[in-house]
């Protein structure tokens, strides 16, 4: 684990020509990133291209790093707008997913298994919008705080807090629906 | 039935963690007497939990690294397929012109 005054030395150490040690950042923040991006496009193959564009792009713009935040953040950020980017773009030719109402009611007569609640939630978090379904995610991945979520989705800290309750309040109260659906059919 | 007085935020909270004692206390001793609260926090608790399962790391292909590293330099185009295609052949173009040239140079 190295901190992170050790990782602005080896930062000073790739902008001086010793790009071999930027190897160092990728493995320690690939991962995340490609977390991040897998949480946008949600897509493995696009995820793994998005991630290795943010880290390209992390590199070739390392000078203009100006420290403020953390690597990490600032890495997270723009591999986080190059997934949105490419999600925008791609996206066109699909229909928007915001609003879009759960569909449950095709589901058998008899009573609601612990394994299709978990299919329906699945379903549900997949219909909020993107902006809400990643900020929630990316919440419950904990490995970031309120304020560097909100900086890597370039929000303000209580827009981002009432979009997290919003979104899992939505998702309760679909699973509510299906729960008096699943109490009706009994 | 009853009205909840307790709102969903303060639900929230309870199960993020993020109240003080006196605040946790109070909630606590709403859910064991109030059936409606009971059944919000049931609801929101499946959610909490489903989300807390599914926030897994994923990793990405063992030669991630590699792929990154081996293309440092290379200009990453922005995601408009048609321009990104058309940049592409336009090189490809401005290559060949080039080695003609250079061949073409040499011959004289």
């Amino acid at each position: 684990m190295i901190t992170v005054q050790e990782e602005y030395a080896l930062i000073d150490r790739i902008l001086s020509g010793e790009e071999a040690q930027y190897a160092h950042l990728v493995d320690k923040y690939k991962s995340y990133a490609f977390t991040i991006a897998m949480k946008v496009v949600q897509n493995k193959a696009e995820a793994e291209e998005i991630a290795q564009d943010g880290f390209i792009k992390a590199f070739q713009y390392l000078k203009k790093f100006n420290r403020e935040a953390k690597f990490s953040t600032w890495l997270y950020r723009i591999v986080f707008n190059t997934a949105i980017s490419y999600k925008r773009k791609s996206r066109q030719q699909f229909e928007s997913i915001e609003n879009k109402m759960v569909e449950y009611r095709d589901q058998s007569d008899s009573g609601l298994e612990k394994e299709d609640k978990k299919k329906f939630i699945s379903q549900a978090i997949e219909k909020l919008s993107d902006a809400d379904r990643i900020a929630v995610q990316l919440y419950y991945l904990k490995e970031f705080t309120l304020e560097e979520t909100a900086e890597m989705m370039g929000q303000n800290i209580n827009t981002l807090k009432v979009r997290i309750h919003r979104a899992r309040q939505r998702l309760a109260n679909e699973l509510k629906k299906i729960l008096k659906q699943e109490a009706l059919t009994l | 039935m009853e009205r909840r007085i307790i709102s969903d935020e303060a639900l929230l909270n309870y199960l993020d963690g993020q109240l003080s004692t006196t605040d946790r206390v109070l909630i606590k001793d709403k859910i064991k007497n109030d059936l409606s609260v009971q059944q919000r926090i049931k609801e929101l608790e499946a959610i909490h939990v489903a989300l807390f399962n599914q926030s897994g790391l994923e990793n990405p292909s063992k030669n991630f690294t590699e792929k990154v590293m081996a293309n440092l330099h290379v200009p990453v185009l922005p995601y408009f397929f048609p321009v990104k295609g058309l940049m592409l052949l336009i090189w490809i173009v401005d290559c060949l012109w080039l080695n003609t040239f250079v061949t073409d140079l040499r011959s004289i």
